[in-house]
């Protein structure tokens, strides 16, 4: 009897112990490049002999090499939320409005890009503007973003308005509210948190992407914060470089922390 | 008397009939809602994409030409042992990548769908989420000042005399290890589902009848969890095959399909044979994804 309590305890340990594990596995790579950024040492050393923030003013006074790349990511990105945000929801709010086997076709058609690896669609993308004669560059990275950010929005957005009540807007029409003030005032409401999850998505999608931008990003152009990231990796790294990383990182938990001030960010994860 | 009445419900049926014909037109009022993001996909994804397989039927690269279609691009890719070593180790990572993710991920998605309070389940799920929503360069950026030759993990080695160092990237193992991080959030949300359906009493049953712990996941669990692993297994393979920048920062000259696809674009200009490459793991991902959705509707779940 005592052995067997024993040897549930035991198990019990050990299940603890490969939750740590595992939970510390997941978070300490992102860990670590805060603590690189914060020490004093170029070189990388563990436990740091300091704390500094000169790699963070570093990487700020590097304007063309990190901030500009900063801003030109950001203004791609919002650009894309936009637009993704528009397209996706009015497909959405248009797809339930189907009979169900044209709905699951129609799903298919929206979120193809997603089954497509993102390096061929950069590459289709590539060889599309080339065969057009089109330039590459910021039109051709928003274009890219968006194609990969459309299926996030239609996604989020059907699915709040699958649990959403029709009849609230058969009502509010025969209270003799026309379309436009029925989309405005009872199903935009309603699907609000999926709408903004969208456009979050979207936004984080573009901002964080790598394989589309490598295709269509203008040689001697401007280029995006991650891309920046990604070709300096190649050669080794500095402690301002994780600085800038760790900026990047922040950018999105701030977005994701005003967001929560509009609307609750735990309703729509 | 009699015949105004059947006039009548004839006409009622006329009106039912045309209320039904508009009702089906509905859809109609919808296209204008809906064409703007299907226009925009046809446009910049669909034809783009059918563009791709044109070329990679051709020797050629020239505008607005689409000549002497030829396998040639696909025969030189499975005669050459370098793309077939290519495409083995892309599947067998998929295989592996999968399987670790479902087998770590096991253990944290039954600790978090047996939480109780709904917080503490958002926080740790959050914390299983973070690689996920951080950008894929700032992880992997992570795994570099862990692995490299003098990162972290082989300064620790070295201090604890265990070992001389172990090579950690540059190979199939850098690889391996940014891929299972990236993609165990999505094993753990595929196995969540599925373990959230089990009832907790089944497990309390067993133990009550002599099972250990081990013998509840190997008996009672892992059974009722099979969709779950199916589900999760085959969207991580997906994911695996197709992705490029872990693999490339972490893998270095050790290629996977999509990292070869960019060196073909990028350092040979051999717009060809990098389509019909991309056209052949286009194929892989499209297959699994099928299957997994076919999978899941025939179960009456989306995966």
């Amino acid at each position: 009897m005592v052995s067997q309590q024993t040897k549930r305890r035991l198990e019990s340990l050990g299940y603890k112990l490969v939750l740590f594990g595992i939970y510390t596995f997941s978070i300490f790579p992102i860990l670590i490049v805060f603590i690189m950024a914060l020490g004093p040492s170029q070189r990388l050393e563990f436990p740091p002999s300091g704390i500094t923030l000169k790699w963070y003013i570093a990487a700020f006074s590097q304007f063309s090499e990190y901030i500009q790349p900063l801003i030109f990511s950001l203004r791609i990105a919002i650009i894309v939320g936009i637009i993704a945000t528009i397209f996706g929801t009015l497909a959405a709010y248009a797809l339930i409005r189907f009979q169900p086997r044209f709905v699951n076709g129609l799903q298919g058609t929206f979120s193809a890009p997603l089954t497509v690896p993102q390096v061929v669609i950069g590459l289709a993308l590539l060889v599309f503007f080339y065969q057009l004669q089109l330039p590459l560059g910021e039109p051709a990275l928003i274009i890219g973003h968006t194609v990969i950010a459309i299926p996030f929005v239609v996604i989020f957005v059907t699915t709040s308005l699958k649990e959403f009540d029709e009849n609230l807007e058969t009502s509010a029409r025969d209270l003799g509210a026309d379309k436009y003030q029925t989309f405005r005032y009872i199903t935009l409401p309603l699907i609000k948190a999926g709408v903004f999850a969208g456009g979050v998505f979207s936004f984080i999608v573009s901002y964080n992407n790598v394989p589309v931008s490598l295709f269509l990003i203008k040689p001697g152009g401007g280029t995006t914060l991650p891309m920046v990231i990604f070709q300096n990796l190649e050669y080794g790294f500095t402690p301002d470089l994780a600085a800038i990383a760790v900026i990047q990182m922040l950018v999105v938990f701030i977005i994701l922390g005003l967001v929560n001030l509009v609307t609750d960010v735990t309703e729509i994860f | 008397m009699l015949t105004s009445v059947t006039q009548s419900s004839r006409l009622n049926a006329f009106g039912s009939y045309i209320k039904n014909l508009l009702d089906r037109l509905s859809f109609l009022g919808a296209l204008p809602l809906l064409s703007p993001g299907l226009v925009f996909l046809l446009v910049f994804f669909f034809i783009p994409v059918l563009i791709l397989l044109g070329i990679s039927f051709q020797t050629d690269f020239l505008p607005g030409t689409i000549t002497n279609l030829t396998l040639d691009n696909y025969i030189s890719i499975f005669s050459d042992s370098y793309f077939i070593a290519t495409l083995i180790r892309t599947l067998v990572m998929g295989v592996a990548v999968a399987v670790s993710t479902l087998v770590i991920g096991y253990p944290v998605a039954y600790h978090i769908t047996r939480l109780e309070s709904s917080q503490k389940r958002a926080f740790f799920l959050l914390l299983v989420m973070v690689p996920y929503l951080t950008s894929v360069v700032v992880r992997t950026f992570g795994w570099l000042i862990i692995l490299l030759q003098n990162g972290f993990l082989n300064t620790f080695l070295r201090w604890t005399g265990l070992s001389e160092g172990v090579k950690l990237v540059n190979n199939e193992y850098g690889i391996y290890i940014g891929l299972v991080h990236v993609f165990l959030p999505i094993a753990v949300i595929s196995l969540m589902t599925s373990l959230g359906k089990i009832e907790p009493s089944l497990e309390k049953a067993a133990q009550d009848l002599g099972a250990s712990r081990l013998g509840v996941v190997r008996y009672v669990l892992l059974p009722l969890s099979k969709q779950g692993l199916l589900g999760g297994f085959l969207l991580v393979f997906a994911l695996t095959i197709s992705s490029f920048t872990t693999p490339s920062i972490l893998g270095g000259t050790t290629e996977v399909m999509a990292t070869a696809i960019y060196t073909y674009v990028g350092y040979l200009t051999n717009f060809n044979l990098a389509s019909a490459l991309a056209i052949v793991l286009m194929i892989f991902a499209i297959i699994v994804i099928v299957v997994s959705n076919h999978l899941g509707q025939s179960r009456g779940e989306v995966v």
